[in-house]
């Protein structure tokens, strides 16, 4: 067994599917929804490890404030109790929760001498340091020294001097931390299903079943095997545990069951992170605990031939970011990753121009938007308000003119070798950013999950 | 007319991943009469150079240590002492760093100068001259500076590429030496970049007549043989992307696949080459009796498209002076005229190709192309030097 603290998830992924079928009013339907992965106001970062020219490595996700910085967790606090006032908290600034705010799954709310309520995770009350400039630096810091040591291929960037002070940590997104599952299953942020999933051993998605698994269909008989749905088995001697309970199958084997639901693994995932059965059959849905946030009309779309992608109404959603020398891996699999901080630097001038703006068309967000999970906002310099994904401003292309279409993937757009001032500057700007030593320019890519 | 009279259709090399697909389209297209598209799979391409004793009468440019050499003597060190610091990875003989080229620095952003080479004065290049280099007549003209085929003979053939090119060290080569900076280039996309593609249609590909040559990127990388190679008998998707796809008109005759000019455009690999265009591209390939195919394709290139592929390669390894190159591309620059400007955007080029038997399926599993032949022992960057594919 594994986790210490039991995970209070309002309402099950399987009672949505119950309330769908049984037809609910939408606000009932609203509310039995699963719970945002993290509160509006909130964000989510992954910690990359930069390699010279690989693709940089992920280590770890984190939680950020509106504006994405590291937001730190104090040893000297109990659970639901801020200790950290006074001059501490000029310093660490407590992450304070609007005055409607309510406190679900991993989120509390713990109160401030002030009478205004503080985020807590898992606990935990969040601050942002205040010596942090750059959105991020100290979580990145932290991530490079945990992994100064690793042998690698190639030279990694190395950490700079700005680390928490001694008995502040950074608040890491652990999900699984707070949960109690049985061995063999896991607990993860799965990005195709845009949300925190039950996963086996083995990182593939598990999928929840609305039915008797001794009726399930998925057995083999004289005529041979027709299993899509491959159940989780639980051991013969496994006992429930939690949420979590062992329930029998027709030929006298056992499975394991999430709040009453018998979980499988769908034989179409081939890599852990797949989520193809997701529109397979309405009686088995992904096992999903928590939904990220998406602006309205965004969904998670594939693209024939290259997989999975953002997409605004059918339209698939890019992201431009600073040449950086990378060994290839733009078209497998994840595309590549770079890294939040660069695209937080570039922030809306991927495309500036209106040369440019003819062909990338700015995903706009509304007036009233606020940065949200994986999503923030950016103000672009007519003081427009602009999505951005994982740091990067998001853009749809003009050319698709249908669903599917990606005529600007991989598209590298050099930056002008001579010109005038504004050419030369913005080549300048690219080559820094993207710590090009040579073809700066920007380089876009769908927006994968 | 050359009819090769083994029938390379006998020689379909079944794939390793469609090993039964292409057995079935093979079946219901069993018709002589019928047209037969094979495929290929792109494996190995670069510059077409053509160094030989006349090429540098003026003299060479060296490679990356005569580059430093001449940036230090600018600087006021004399050959030897800039030799020396060199050898001394950049230090004088006090131990301190000597600054061989200065940063390009702009808006107070210091930079590389490949970055910004208008921001460094030319440091001049010495060009390639000689009676021949590879490549082909694209203007219609034969002019007193223009090159001759070392092989075919034809006279005019336009290659100001390898002008510019040719008396870098790297580059004053000949087949079976390619250049190194694309060599390491290719062959280390070659595994994380889809494959690139070219099917040949037509009534009977033994025989002279129409064709119809298709080029096209994979939606799957690459996939090695044994030696290193690309492996004979892949099967690939094709990308539906239109901008990975040129179609051409075509002849073979006496073995040899030719084109009818046209545009050019596949997506490649931004640390190799990010997008290889050519306009009036032309295509020579000698179809051989293994089923591959080798020669040589060109047209007018955007210069800056070769230009950033050696900035991001950078001067290590490109082993150029880039601002060098910078200044001389845009002098030597002979074609697609800017309609505002009326500087030339294009220069002629010459790339050596490649190319081994793949089948090629669209992406719904429907095969497109057939592998036919069983392709070269070695291809590719395992390719070793034989007689019957040198040059053209």
């Amino acid at each position: 067994m594994m986790g210490s603290r039991c995970r209070d998830v309002t309402v099950p992924w399987g009672a949505v599917l119950l309330a769908v079928a049984l037809g609910p009013s939408a606000a009932l339907a609203e509310e039995l929804a699963p719970p945002p992965t993290v509160p509006p106001g909130l964000t989510l970062v992954e910690v990359v490890r930069e390699l010279r020219s690989s693709s940089a490595q992920w280590l770890w996700n984190r939680i950020g404030d509106a504006e994405g910085r590291t937001l730190l967790i104090s040893d000297g606090d109990q659970p639901g109790v801020a200790n950290c006032v006074d001059d501490c908290a000029n310093e660490f600034l407590p992450l304070l929760a609007p005055p409607d705010a309510k406190a679900f799954g991993d989120w509390s709310l713990v109160p401030r001498p002030s009478g205004k309520m503080q985020w807590a995770y898992q606990s935990r009350p969040l601050y942002v340091w205040s010596q942090e400039e750059e959105p991020g630096e100290v979580a990145t810091n932290v991530g490079l020294t945990e992994t100064a040591n690793l042998k690698l291929a190639e030279d990694a960037a190395m950490p700079g001097e700005l680390l928490p002070p001694e008995g502040w940590r950074v608040a890491r997104f652990e999900p699984r931390a707070s949960m109690t599952v049985p061995d063999g299953i896991d607990v993860q942020l799965v990005l195709s299903a845009q949300g925190v999933v039950l996963t086996d051993f083995g990182g593939y998605t598990l999928y929840g079943f609305d039915g008797d698994a001794a009726d399930d269909g998925q057995t083999c008989s004289d005529e041979g095997c027709e299993i899509k749905w491959v159940p989780m088995f639980a051991p013969a001697l496994a006992l429930d545990v939690g949420d979590f309970s062992v329930v029998d199958r027709a030929d006298g084997s056992r499975q394991w069951a999430y709040r009453e639901r018998p979980l499988y693994r769908y034989s179409g995932d081939l890599l852990p992170g797949d989520v193809h059965g997701r529109t397979v059959d309405d009686r088995w849905q992904v096992a999903l605990l928590t939904q990220n946030f998406r602006p309205s009309e965004v969904a998670v779309s594939s693209l024939e031939g290259y997989g999975d992608a953002m997409s605004v109404r059918g339209r698939t959603l890019y992201t431009g970011s600073a040449f950086q020398k990378y060994w290839g891996g733009r078209n497998l699999r994840d595309s590549f990753k770079i890294s939040y901080h660069r695209g937080k630097r570039l922030g809306t001038d991927a495309c500036a121009d209106a040369g440019c703006l003819e062909v990338w068309r700015p995903f706009t967000a509304p007036a009233d938007a606020v940065s949200h999970g994986f999503w923030e906002v950016f103000t672009r310099a007519d003081g427009t308000r602009q999505w951005a994904y994982k740091g990067y401003a998001v853009y749809t292309h003009a050319d698709d003119t249908a669903p599917g279409h990606n005529r600007g993937q991989a598209t590298y757009a050099f930056a002008s070798l001579a010109g005038d001032s504004d050419d030369l500057s913005r080549a300048a700007r690219l080559a820094d950013v993207g710590s090009a030593s040579g073809g700066a320019g920007v380089y876009w890519n769908v927006a994968k999950p | 007319m050359t009819v090769r009279g083994n029938g390379l259709r006998r020689l379909i090399r079944v794939g390793v991943v469609g090993l039964w697909l292409p057995a079935i389209a093979l079946a219901g297209t069993a018709s002589p009469a019928a047209a037969e598209t094979r495929g290929y799979a792109i494996s190995m391409i670069h510059t077409a150079t053509y160094g030989d004793t006349d090429t540098c009468p003026a003299g060479m440019n060296g490679g990356p240590t005569e580059i430093k050499q001449r940036r230090l003597m600018e600087k006021g060190y004399s050959a030897e002492e800039a030799l020396r610091i060199i050898a001394n990875d950049g230090k004088d003989e006090d131990g301190n760093r000597v600054e061989i080229q200065a940063p390009a620095v702009f808006d107070g952003i210091s930079t590389n100068p490949a970055n910004l080479p208008s921001l460094t004065p030319d440091p001049g290049v010495k060009l390639a001259q000689g009676r021949f280099a590879l490549g082909f007549n694209l203007n219609g003209e034969v002019e007193p500076d223009s090159f001759e085929h070392p092989e075919t003979g034809e006279r005019g053939i336009d290659n100001q590429m390898w002008r510019v090119l040719g008396c870098y060290d790297v580059y004053t080569i000949r087949r079976p030496v390619r250049p190194y900076n694309e060599d390491i280039a290719w062959d280390t996309a070659l595994d994380s970049m889809p494959a690139w593609l070219m099917s040949v249609t037509g009534e009977d590909l033994d025989s002279d007549g129409e064709v119809t040559v298709a080029f096209d990127r994979a939606l799957n990388v690459a996939m090695r043989d044994t030696h290193g190679g690309l492996l004979p008998g892949a099967t690939y998707v094709i990308d539906p992307d239109p901008r990975s796809h040129s179609e051409f008109r075509g002849r073979i005759e006496d073995g040899i696949l030719t084109i009818e000019p046209g545009d050019f455009s596949i997506q490649g690999e931004s640390q190799f080459y990010a997008l290889l265009r050519f306009t009036n591209t032309q295509l020579r390939l000698r179809m051989h009796s293994d089923g591959s195919a080798s020669g040589i394709i060109g047209g007018y290139q955007p210069w800056k498209d070769y230009y950033t592929y050696l900035a991001i390669r950078g001067e290590g390894t490109a082993q150029v002076d880039l601002p060098a190159v910078y200044y001389a591309m845009g002098r030597e620059a002979d074609g697609v005229p800017d309609p505002v400007t009326g500087e030339n955007t294009g220069i002629s080029a010459a790339y050596f190709i490649e190319a081994i038997p793949a089948f090629h399926t669209k992406l719904s599993g429907e095969v497109a192309a057939v592998s036919v032949g069983t392709g070269p022992q070695y291809n590719g960057t395992a390719v070793h030097y034989d007689a019957e594919t040198e040059g053209q």
